[in-house]
């Protein structure tokens, strides 16, 4: 498996569905397992959704970068943005998975997810941006 | 979104369908909130749910709230193994009842 896509997108749910195109795209050319592209789309939407609602407050003018990498061992997604510092590896505590139906929070479950499902998450803030790589290991 | 019901001895059906997602889950929740009626149990059949997100999570969970206000059982069935794992790694099968079939959540809404 190869491939790489580089997608620089306004913070927008309609171009973030460009994004998910293109992975639907390099999954069916490369014939990615169907549990590949479920887990990399729902990791896509979670931390896109994270920085267009969250992050940018859903202020169009402003722009993301995506990066995907296929190799034959792994796949890289890398999420460049120019938000606020927002690491999700210590600032969003896990939800209590064991609360009742009140208890329960509603936020915090998108970053709990996509911590939960890749197998390596690193955040970086680099000058004034804030970048996240995941990596699932195949 | 059109949420096709059917009502089997006293309990609602309701047969969710596609991505419930971060684009889809507040549509999901409102059809949902049009679909309930008088019925005092209610099953969301989810065989047709190709994906759930934490917004579609979000939405499930409004719904069981304002269930349980009501004092209505709720129950879901039929899930894909993808949407599954995602209701199990956040514990949203334990707030939840999660059934293989949908004989099986009927059984456990009946007193």
């Amino acid at each position: 498996m190869s491939g790489e896509i580089r997608l620089k997108i306004q913070a927008s749910h309609e171009q973030l569905e460009l994004v998910e195109q293109a992975i639907d795209e390099m999954a069916e050319l490369e014939q990615w397992p169907e549990e590949l592209v479920f887990k990399v789309k729902l990791v896509v939407e979670e931390v896109g959704l994270n920085i267009i609602d969250h992050g940018y407050g859903n202020d169009e003018t402003q722009e993301l970068e995506f990066r995907l990498v296929a190799a034959d061992d792994s796949v890289t997604i890398e999420f460049i943005d120019e938000a606020d510092p927002f690491d999700p590896l210590t600032e969003s505590p896990d939800p209590n998975i064991d609360a009742g139906i009140e208890e329960r929070r509603i936020g915090g479950l998108g970053v709990y997810l996509v911590r939960e499902m890749m197998d390596e998450v690193k955040y970086a803030r680099e000058g004034n941006r804030n970048r996240l790589t995941l990596v699932t290991r195949l | 979104m059109q949420i096709r019901t059917e009502t089997i001895d006293g309990t609602l059906i309701a047969y969710a369908a596609g991505r419930i997602d971060g684009s889809s889950a507040l549509d999901f929740k409102r059809s949902m909130q049009a679909v309930l009626g008088d019925e005092n149990t209610v099953v969301v059949d989810c065989h047709k749910v190709t994906e759930v997100s934490s917004a579609g999570l979000s939405a499930f969970l409004l719904i069981a709230r304002e269930l349980q206000e009501q004092g209505v059982k709720f129950a879901l069935c039929c899930m894909a193994p993808r949407v599954r794992i995602v209701f199990e790694m956040t514990g949203f099968d334990k707030i939840i009842p999660v059934h293989a079939t949908r004989d099986g959540a009927l059984d456990s809404l009946r007193d």
